[in-house]
This record gives C-alpha cells, sequence and structure tokens, in this order.
C-alpha cells in the first residue's frame, strides 16, 4: 500500500489568512432562524502534531489570530445562552492550546456537555487525567487503519501507537472512549480489522465517514473513493455493524453524514434513528461549527472561504447565528434548487442531496452528490458508474478545497 | 410525508405500493412523540429528527451518558426526539422551520 510522495509543494501546514472580518448580517430575524444549534464542533486551535494527508484544515500551525482565553470563555457562555448542548472540542489538536482544560471546565460549568475528538498522539497519561479533572465527559480518537495504513495516512510513523496508548490512558483516568475513522482507497479493504481492533479497546461508539476532498484530501486524488466504490462500502457497513452490536459492550454506530443513502441498507444503518433514515443536511439548524479565530460556520466541515457568516470579535454569536447568510442556507434548502441526479431523485425531498460540505468541496457547487448508494445502483442498474476527474487544484490554504468533475463510464464486462 | 420501509425490498418508500419492487408496504404506525425535555436531550448528537433534520455527531461520538445509553441497548429504538426545537418546545413543535 502506498500513496506515493506528497502530491504539492506548497507547505504542508500553511500559516492560515487572518479570518474575514466584519461580514454582513441581515437586518431582519425570519421565523426559520429561531432553529438553535444542539451540537457544536469547536477548533480550539490549528496547532496539530501530526501531519495527516486526509487533513481538511491543513492543521498544523496555530492560526495567526486564535481567540485568546477572556474570548473563549466569553464564547462558552454565548453558546449556552444559544442553546448549545454539547460542544467537541478539535484542533488542530485541542490539547496543544495551554487553556484547552480551562475552556473545557467553563464548558461544564455551564451545563454543557463536553466531548473531545483527538489523534492520540500526545494524550499521556497526564492529559489524559487533566481532562477528566476538566470534565471531559468522552473523548474519540481518530483511527484511521491497522498499523501501516495508519501511519501512513497521519502522516508521523509510531502514530498508530500513540492512538492505542491514548485509548489506554483516558480508559485508565476514567474516561469514556470512543473512535472515529476515515474511509478511503488506502484503507477500505481493511475496515472490519480496524473495527475488531477498536472494539477491543472497549470504544462506546464508532463514527465513520467517507474522506472528502478537502484540503490535504483533495490533494491526495488516490486516497479518495471514486463514488461507485458506496456499492462495496456499504454492504460492508452493514457487515461490521452486526459486530457493533454483538460487541460486549455494545458499540454505538454512527454513519458520518456523508455515508448513504437510502437504498436497501438505510433502515440498517441507521435503525435508530427516527424513521430508520437521516434527514438533509443539518449545517446551520442543528449544527454549529466554530474556527480557532473566532470564525462562525454552520458546520465545522464546511470549507471556510464560502460559508464563514461571522466572527465572534465582530458581532454576537446569536446574531451571527440567526442572521448570516452563511448560516442560514439550509434553512432555506428546498429540493428544487438541486442538480443533477439528485433533482430529479425519488428521495429529493428528505436528502437535498445529502452532505453539502462533501458536494461543495468536490464540485465547487452544493446540489448534486455523487457519493450515494441510490444513484449509484440506480445507475448501475443502467450500466453506468460515476468516477472522479480532477480540474481544478486547491490554494493550499486551511479548509480550502479544489475541484472535481463527475465522469460517466459504462460499467466494466 | 413520513417514510415507510417497503418489508420486500427494503428500500423507504412513500407509497402503500413500492414503486422500487411493487410489494405491499403498511402504513407508518405513528411513534407518539414525548415532550421534550431537557433529560432527554443528553448525548444530543445522537440523533435528532424532531422537524427532519438529522443531528448526528460530526467529530467522534456522544458520551455515553444514561440518556444515549438507553437508546443503545435498543438498536430498533426510537431515539429522543429534540431536533431543531426550542427546549421546552411541546410535542408539535417540531413540525416547524423547513420541516427538512
Amino acid at each position: 500500500m502506498t500513496l506515493g510522495d506528497r502530491p504539492r509543494s506548497l507547505p504542508i501546514a500553511p500559516q492560515a489568512p487572518p479570518a474575514q472580518r466584519r461580514l454582513p448580517l441581515a437586518d431582519d430575524v425570519r421565523p426559520q432562524d429561531a432553529v438553535r444549534p444542539i451540537y457544536a464542533v469547536w477548533e480550539i486551535t490549528l496547532a496539530c502534531d501530526l501531519a495527516c494527508r486526509h487533513c481538511g484544515s491543513r492543521a498544523g500551525r496555530a492560526r495567526p489570530d486564535e481567540l485568546g482565553t477572556a474570548e473563549c470563555l466569553d464564547l462558552v457562555h454565548q453558546m449556552k445562552e444559544l442553546g448549545v448542548f454539547e460542544v467537541t472540542l478539535i484542533g488542530g489538536e485541542a490539547y496543544l492550546r495551554d487553556d484547552w482544560a480551562e475552556v473545557a471546565r467553563e464548558i461544564r460549568k455551564c451545563g454543557m456537555q463536553c466531548t473531545m475528538t483527538t489523534g492520540g498522539r500526545g494524550l499521556t497519561k497526564e492529559r489524559a487525567r487533566i481532562a477528566k479533572d476538566a470534565g471531559i465527559q468522552s473523548v474519540s480518537v481518530s483511527v484511521d487503519g491497522l498499523r501501516e495504513s495508519h501511519d501512513l495516512q497521519r502522516g508521523v510513523k509510531g502514530s498508530f501507537d500513540s492512538a492505542m496508548e491514548a485509548f489506554d490512558n483516558l480508559r485508565e483516568a476514567g474516561i469514556p472512549v470512543a473512535a472515529n475513522t476515515q474511509i478511503n482507497r488506502v484503507n477500505l479493504h481493511e475496515i472490519p480489522a480496524v473495527f475488531d481492533l477498536l472494539a477491543s479497546k472497549k470504544i462506546h461508539g464508532w463514527q465513520f465517514q467517507l474522506t472528502t476532498a478537502m484540503g490535504r484530501a483533495g490533494d491526495e486524488k488516490n486516497l479518495l473513493l471514486e463514488p461507485w466504490q458506496v456499492l462495496d462500502v456499504i454492504p460492508m457497513l452493514v457487515e461490521v455493524k452486526k459486530k457493533a452490536d454483538a460487541a460486549s459492550p455494545r458499540v454505538r454506530f454512527f454513519p458520518g453524514n456523508n455515508i448513504g443513502y437510502y437504498g436497501p441498507y438505510e433502515a440498517i444503518l441507521r435503525a435508530s434513528f427516527p424513521g430508520k433514515h437521516r434527514g438533509s443536511c443539518g449545517a446551520g439548524r442543528s449544527t454549529l461549527g466554530i474556527e480557532a479565530d473566532g470564525s462562525i460556520k454552520g458546520c465545522p466541515s464546511l470549507p471556510t472561504a464560502e460559508y464563514v457568516g461571522g466572527n465572534v470579535r465582530d458581532a454576537k454569536l446569536k446574531d451571527i447565528w440567526e442572521r448570516a447568510a452563511a448560516l442560514r442556507f439550509t434553512r432555506d434548502q428546498k429540493a428544487s434548487d438541486l442538480r443533477g441526479f439528485c433533482k430529479t431523485c425519488y428521495y429529493a425531498d428528505e436528502c437535498k442531496a445529502g452532505c453539502n460540505w462533501t458536494t461543495h468541496v468536490l464540485l465547487g457547487e452544493i446540489g448534486d452528490n455523487p457519493y450515494c448508494y441510490h444513484r449509484a445502483s440506480t445507475l448501475k442498474d443502467e450500466g453506468v458508474r460515476e468516477t472522479l476527474r480532477k480540474v481544478e487544484d486547491a490554494p493550499g490554504l486551511p479548509f480550502d478545497h479544489g475541484r472535481f468533475e463527475i465522469v460517466r463510464e459504462s460499467w466494466p464486462k | 410525508m413520513s417514510l415507510s420501509v417497503c418489508p420486500s425490498c427494503a428500500r423507504h418508500v412513500r407509497e402503500r405500493a413500492c414503486p422500487f419492487c411493487g410489494a405491499d408496504v403498511p402504513p407508518v404506525v405513528a411513534t407518539p412523540r414525548p415532550r421534550v425535555a431537557r433529560i432527554a436531550l443528553l448525548g444530543a448528537a445522537v440523533v435528532a429528527t424532531a422537524c427532519g433534520t438529522t443531528l448526528e455527531p460530526v467529530y467522534g461520538a456522544p458520551a455515553p451518558d444514561a440518556a444515549a445509553n438507553d437508546a443503545a441497548q435498543n438498536p430498533d429504538a426510537t431515539a429522543a426526539f429534540y431536533g431543531a426545537v426550542p427546549f421546552d418546545a411541546g410535542p408539535d413543535s417540531g413540525d416547524g422551520g423547513d420541516g427538512g
């Protein structure tokens, strides 16, 4: 297994540009803007101790204008006032910020749940104890393969062993552990074995998603699955779910937003969802994303250039949430806005083309998502499959993207 | 309109006759929607579809709190409804918004 050399000569960890400031807000608040985020994902620093080849934020160096401690604590209170119930701290690597535990403690003091996602390279026993003392209730460790493929993707030899130690350190400190995994061409064949490994670490939950063409991942064409490969991915995940349900303790199964959609396996993969299926993108409706410089997005994964709605140094979080166009877009999204296959899809009203992040960073616009089981299956019945062709490189900044085109071809005989 | 799972081909459908395989599809049995309470919000990132919005853990997995564990014990159970509605909203408030 190899990905070859890193495909660009730009810095692996570029310096992020300063935050976009003084963005316009609408004058009025509409009835549909009364929705409130339940879940906030907060990049508290872009500094990182790994060099992941699929990192969407090209993390490594701290942003030049990250919020100070007092600003972070104020933002915690604003999140509470807005109605946020759970905050997940991420990075970069959250623990590389000196005041990470202070921020976590304030989140808990305000009555919100606090979890953290980590690559685990430096999650020592001491940091695990600090996390426990701060009140962090669960930590999800990123594991993207068995030792060789994990280290290959994470860009640091030994990162797999560090992640395994992180599980042990966290559990020893009394913190429940979960895991999250990217699915891509490098690790597709070993996902069941990865799950077995994670179950042996007594995880309580496993979240997984397709590697998406943002940041460094967009530079790595050989990492990205072709859309037709979801026909292999989804049934494989159904088999893994059987193991998750049978595990002791049972492992809760969390298909990420870009896993799907519909088809004969949806009701199994999302058995615990009302109706046993997902709805449409929750960015700006139930989810809030925050970048370390105070930039506010509807979802932490969305690309910065197009989806930052404002900055908490310029406006109150509530005002940005209610009045920024970039936060409103899913509140206004209609099936009639979709394009291509998705526009005429049987599930258009419910799905609205699924994960907007995945589609935008791939194609440069939303509304026509090729990573879909129902779509790939329908096309296969017609003897057609979809692949991707890169037509534009990304500029090389955090949360950026290039552009791909969807190419249809006959299924090989 | 609510989607049902076709008992024959397992796809979600709206019609009483499955448009994919032609099988008869039983109507959706409405599940009473519990009043949203703050306690039901524990493990907020698990699932939320009161108004069709799906709230999934974007990064990692939510804390294994009591409410989430209750749902986890029965994978086919409907998880707590909360979604993008005010915490103290009544049982029908989730139909607001754009409906997802």
